[in-house]
């Protein structure tokens, strides 16, 4: 309890269990602190050499680059890289789920989309891409708009799409 | 809604940090703890607002975070544990001159500290003219001399 001590005359408010707790509760707040500066860094919440990811897909054809550990309203950019044997036509036609869409805005596409249709869930883009030997890199600019959890899908059209899932923190 | 989470949150974790981080945090304001309060200040400005400028979201903000200081100091009165965790409670750091351990070390006090707040308050020149110096509750050091030291 809390209570008014005599201290050797000075009469103060004392409870030595409640101070000792306190000092103890301290320290271990600033280990605490420290860890997260120590994430922080590394990339756990945001921008480092944790925060990205690169999966790519099972016929190899494809990979993409994202922020795994990011944060709400902050911009990132979604990598695709498609495999020039992969481009037919000249043309590269990305798919974006619906439910992944809903968990970020678009910024901008580069290079910009020649065409873009939504069908079955599914966001289309469609890119002129002539025919070389480089594979072709597809940015999208987006940005997280709600926290936690969050997945969804990309990949080319026809072949397997690949699950982005992002920590997104508030 | 989101305005008033958002900003009983940052006063939420703001109070939290500065109470981790000691009474002596803040206590003086040194050049260094000043920038210290500017940089806090203009960091959770933007975690405040968001991308809501408007007049109602500044005022939701002040009065969420007035209305819930004044919830909390009510509720301190009425519960006086409750004080005591929010605020601590004072620290005897020196007795005739001589720190107390581990109380003075455990709340980073030194004689050097004790002596500025002896000399601002009381004009006194040596350790040996204080009878008490207590950390109080707000991170400021009071002095309190031996009778017939303070000019």
């Amino acid at each position: 309890m809390v209570e008014f001590r005599d201290y050797h005359g000075l009469q103060v408010q004392q409870n030595h269990r409640f101070q000792t707790w306190e000092w103890t509760l301290q320290r271990v707040g600033w280990i605490v602190m420290a860890l997260a500066v120590l994430l922080s860094l590394a990339g756990f919440a945001g921008p480092g050499p944790v925060s990205h990811n690169t999966t790519q897909s099972p016929d190899g054809s494809y990979q993409i680059t994202y922020a795994k550990y990011w944060r709400q309203r902050k911009p990132f950019t979604l990598e695709v890289q498609v495999k020039p044997e992969a481009a037919s036509g000249g043309k590269v036609r990305l798919m974006l789920s619906q439910d992944y869409l809903d968990l970020v805005d678009i910024e901008r596409i580069t290079p910009e989309p020649s065409k873009s249709e939504l069908q079955d869930s599914w966001q289309t883009y469609e890119f002129d891409a002539a025919a070389g030997k480089e594979p072709v890199t597809i940015s999208f600019h987006l940005e997280p708009q709600s926290y936690g959890v969050g997945s969804g899908q990309v990949g080319p059209e026809g072949a397997q799409p690949l699950e982005i899932k992002h920590f997104i923190f508030p | 809604m989101d305005a008033v989470l958002r900003s009983l949150a940052v006063y939420v974790f703001i109070f939290v940090v500065f109470r981790l981080a000691g009474k002596r945090t803040f206590a003086e304001l040194t050049p260094f703890d000043f920038i210290l309060l500017l940089i806090v200040a203009e960091s959770t400005q933007q975690a405040l607002l968001g991308d809501d400028f408007s007049l109602t979201n500044a005022f939701i903000i002040i009065i969420t975070l007035v209305s819930f200081d004044i919830g909390l100091s009510l509720l301190k009165r009425q519960f006086p544990k409750l004080d005591m965790l929010l605020e601590g409670l004072p620290v005897v750091v020196m007795e005739n001159g001589a720190l107390l351990q581990p109380q003075a070390r455990k709340s980073r006090v030194d004689e050097e500290d004790v002596l500025t707040q002896a000399r601002v308050q009381h004009g006194l020149e040596r350790l040996e003219q204080i009878k008490f110096a207590v950390l109080e509750r707000n991170g400021g050091i009071s002095v309190i001399p031996h009778e017939g030291e303070a000019p």
